[in-house]
């Protein structure tokens, strides 16, 4: 019984091997798992303390604070994204419906408003980003990013990469509207 | 256990090399750096440990990405305000993550990946002992035991070399060798320690072949440009002529391949070799038509030595092209014969007889012509009448003879149908084999006569013209008369079709000086000078026409 038993392992191995990789495989060719997609450390956590100038007048500062009424989003944006341009339309939709802190990453400011006088002002609050530290301390790999936060001022999500119709409606708008239900 | 301690000094050496320092160019600038040699050490060996998370697979310290330059910023902005190492990675892990540490920290999400490899080491191990000790026989020595004056070691290492080698050995062995390759493709291609490969490097990897055709083409162009130099140098020498034409041939560039076969030819005393070179060139410059000219040279070329393997293939070529299969098959089959069995083009030539056999409706077998390489050995085949590899064999007056025949029918066919132009083109260049000029140009008049809106084919006519002309310039001058006045009325035919065609000029200036009328000549060449790129070749040979006319 033994003996057969030690037989049969190397194939019991290979057989496991090859079901989690054939699973990973699926997973991965259907877009459920995206293993170049990183996860935020941030999410359930509260947002890091930021204070930016802010975009119209450099002597106002934007904050974001733990504590609001109400939740809210966090867009970094760059006028030299382009992928920035493509999620204008969606964060228009997404303006009528909660509060969006816009965050000018690396940008000069003048190119930064250009680029809002074409593409639209989705934002309630826009704060200057210059050096990109802001970024640093949100975990900001790439714009635009766009990250949800609670009206007790946890974030509960992130999204790096433009807004697309999909996200918007089967991630983002479910999400918030429970967010304010609950608040 | 030998195996095992090899096995785990691999896997020492892995992880040894993968902490090596790293030596080579790194993306880092140096405005970046700290000014503190220490601070800066520090910085360098944090940088190797974070990850890019934009490019994912390189540390901060390698890579040019902007996020990895704010993130080495970060870094020493942290060091100079004192931080430990400790503090700055656990820093940076709270904002970005564990996935930002290159070396992952063991904890329950990262406990499998740690894990694995002892625990695979372990079980493999583990394996290996168990059935060894259960399946295997206790050695027993098949060898003399050693005396005692020899070492014990030796006797026993004796012991296992005699010992039969088991499927678990073989394993083992198997292993093992899995191991080494992996280990050697490892530190080929997947080591850290390993210089990074920018996209620049590899881009122009994929460049290097193109560069070495154009390489190549550079080494044609620089051939082709010393054997011109070598022809200006020394006009007189035909070698250097013929090497131009292969240069030119090399590089595809026809014209000066025929302009230095032509000087070439035109050096020799008609050279057979060199002729036949020509006409070669002239069909390959049309697409593998054997034009008029090449006709020409062939027919020359067979009247002199009717085995001249070159003109025997381009004459099956234009039998082809006539649609006259049974000659094309007969031209063929008679090159075969004459072939060394060797000859590189005898395999090309098979296959165009194949193909004109085919046409022809002859079984090749039972024309007695065997396909198989071996065909040499067997008897010579039993030859139809009008086989040419029987004309081989005829004397000059049997050969001609046949040829007349030949032509009386071309000649009959072509009564029943005057318009077939190009059929009396052909036979007035068999008159001219067989040295029947006026017949030649009564046939070339009834040509042009017959394709009166053919402007290529009256050009066709003009150079058969020219060409009967250059054959007989020692004929007498009632021939050279004829010649001019039925050019005359080729001529005008052409003209009223396309007066301004530059061949259509040369022509009319070639006729107009052997007519004697030089000024005419010089009117025609003259606008035929104004058409061509002035620079070339070709215009600079049409002004030195020019200057002899105005002498």
């Amino acid at each position: 019984m033994a003996r057969s038993f030690t037989h049969f392992l190397p194939l019991l191995l290979f057989a496991c091997f090859a079901v989690i990789a054939s699973i990973a495989l699926v997973m991965t060719l259907s877009g459920e798992r995206k293993p170049s997609e990183l996860p935020s450390a941030l999410i359930g956590k509260p947002v890091p303390p930021t204070e930016l100038p802010s975009l119209y007048n450099p002597q106002a500062f934007v904050n974001i604070e733990a504590a609001t009424s109400q939740p809210y989003l966090v867009n970094f944006f760059a006028s030299w994204c382009a992928p920035c341009r493509a999620e204008a339309p969606a964060l228009a939709i997404l303006a009528k419906e909660i509060d969006i802190i816009g965050i000018a990453y690396k940008d000069k400011p003048q190119d930064s408003q250009r680029f809002l006088t074409d593409y639209g002002n989705p934002y309630t609050a826009i704060g200057s980003d210059n050096e990109g530290s802001a970024g640093l301390n949100w975990g900001v790999y790439g714009v635009p990013e766009t990250y949800l936060i609670s009206a007790d001022g946890l974030i509960i999500k992130r999204h790096a990469g433009p807004i697309d119709g999909d996200i918007l409606r089967e991630e983002l708008l479910p999400l918030i509207r429970s967010l304010q239900k609950q608040g | 256990m030998r195996f095992f301690q090899a096995l785990i000094l691999v896997l020492l050496a892995n992880i040894s090399v993968q902490t090596l320092p790293i030596t080579q160019a790194f993306a880092i600038t140096a405005e970046e750096q700290l000014t503190d040699p220490a601070l800066e050490a520090r910085a360098r060996d944090l940088s190797k440990q974070l990850r890019c998370l934009v490019c994912q697979n390189q540390s901060i310290d390698d890579s040019d990405a902007d996020l990895a330059k704010d993130l080495r910023a970060e870094v020493r902005k942290q060091l100079l305000g004192g931080a430990d190492d400790k503090t700055i990675l656990s820093n940076l892990q709270e904002k970005y993550g564990d996935y930002v540490l290159l070396n992952p920290p063991v904890s329950l999400a990262t406990i499998g990946l740690w894990a694995t490899p002892i625990l695979a080491l372990l079980l493999g191990g583990g394996l290996i002992v168990y059935s060894r000790r259960r399946g295997l026989p206790t050695p027993t020595p098949s060898v003399p035991l050693p005396s005692a004056s020899e070492d014990k070691e030796l006797a026993s290492e004796k012991a296992i070399h005699t010992r039969p080698i088991g499927a678990t050995s073989l394993a083992v062995t198997a292993s093992f060798c899995i191991l080494i390759a992996g280990a050697i493709y490892w530190f080929g291609l997947g080591s850290p320690s390993l210089p990074s490969q920018p996209l620049s490097q590899r881009a122009s990897e994929i460049n290097l072949e193109a560069r070495q055709a154009e390489a190549q083409l550079a080494e044609k162009q620089q051939a082709f440009a010393a054997a011109k130099d070598a022809t200006m140098g020394t006009p007189e020498n035909i070698g250097n002529w013929l090497e131009l034409a292969l240069a030119a041939a090399e590089l595809g560039r026809v014209e000066e391949e025929l302009n230095a076969l032509r000087t070439a030819l035109s050096l020799t005393d008609e050279d057979i070799g060199i002729k036949s070179m020509l006409a070669e060139a002239l069909t390959r410059s049309a697409d593998g038509q054997v034009i008029p000219e090449a006709r020409q040279l062939i027919a020359e070329i067979l009247a002199e030595n009717g085995g001249e393997p070159r003109a025997l293939f381009l004459s099956g070529l234009a039998a082809m092209e006539d649609g006259a299969y049974n000659r094309a098959v007969d031209n063929w089959r008679y090159l075969i014969e004459i072939s060394p069995k060797d000859a590189p083009w005898v395999s090309v030539v098979r296959e165009n007889l194949t193909e004109a056999a085919e046409r022809a409706g002859i079984a090749l077998e039972a024309a007695g012509i065997a396909l198989e390489e071996d065909s040499g050995t067997s008897p010579l085949p039993a030859l139809s009448q009008e086989s040419l590899s029987a004309a081989a064999e005829m004397s000059e007056a049997e050969r001609l003879e046949m040829i007349e025949g030949m032509v009386a029918n071309l000649r009959q066919r072509l009564d029943e149908n005057p318009k077939d132009s190009e059929g009396w083109q052909r036979l007035a260049r068999a008159y001219r084999v067989l040295n029947r000029p006026e017949e030649a140009l009564e046939a070339l008049g009834r040509a042009s006569a017959a394709a009166l809106n053919d402007f290529e084919l009256q050009l066709a006519v003009l150079e058969q013209l020219m060409m009967a002309g250059k054959d007989r310039d020692t004929a007498p001058s009632q021939d050279k008369a004829k010649e001019v006045s039925v050019a005359n009325i080729v001529l005008e035919r052409a003209m009223a079709l396309n007066a301004e065609h530059p061949e259509l000029l040369f022509f009319a200036g070639h006729f107009a000086r052997r007519d004697g009328d030089k000024d005419k000549a010089r009117f025609y060449w003259a606008k035929l000078l104004d058409k061509i790129p002035a620079s070339s070749e070709t215009a600079r040979l049409l002004q030195l026409e020019l200057d002899k006319l105005a002498r």
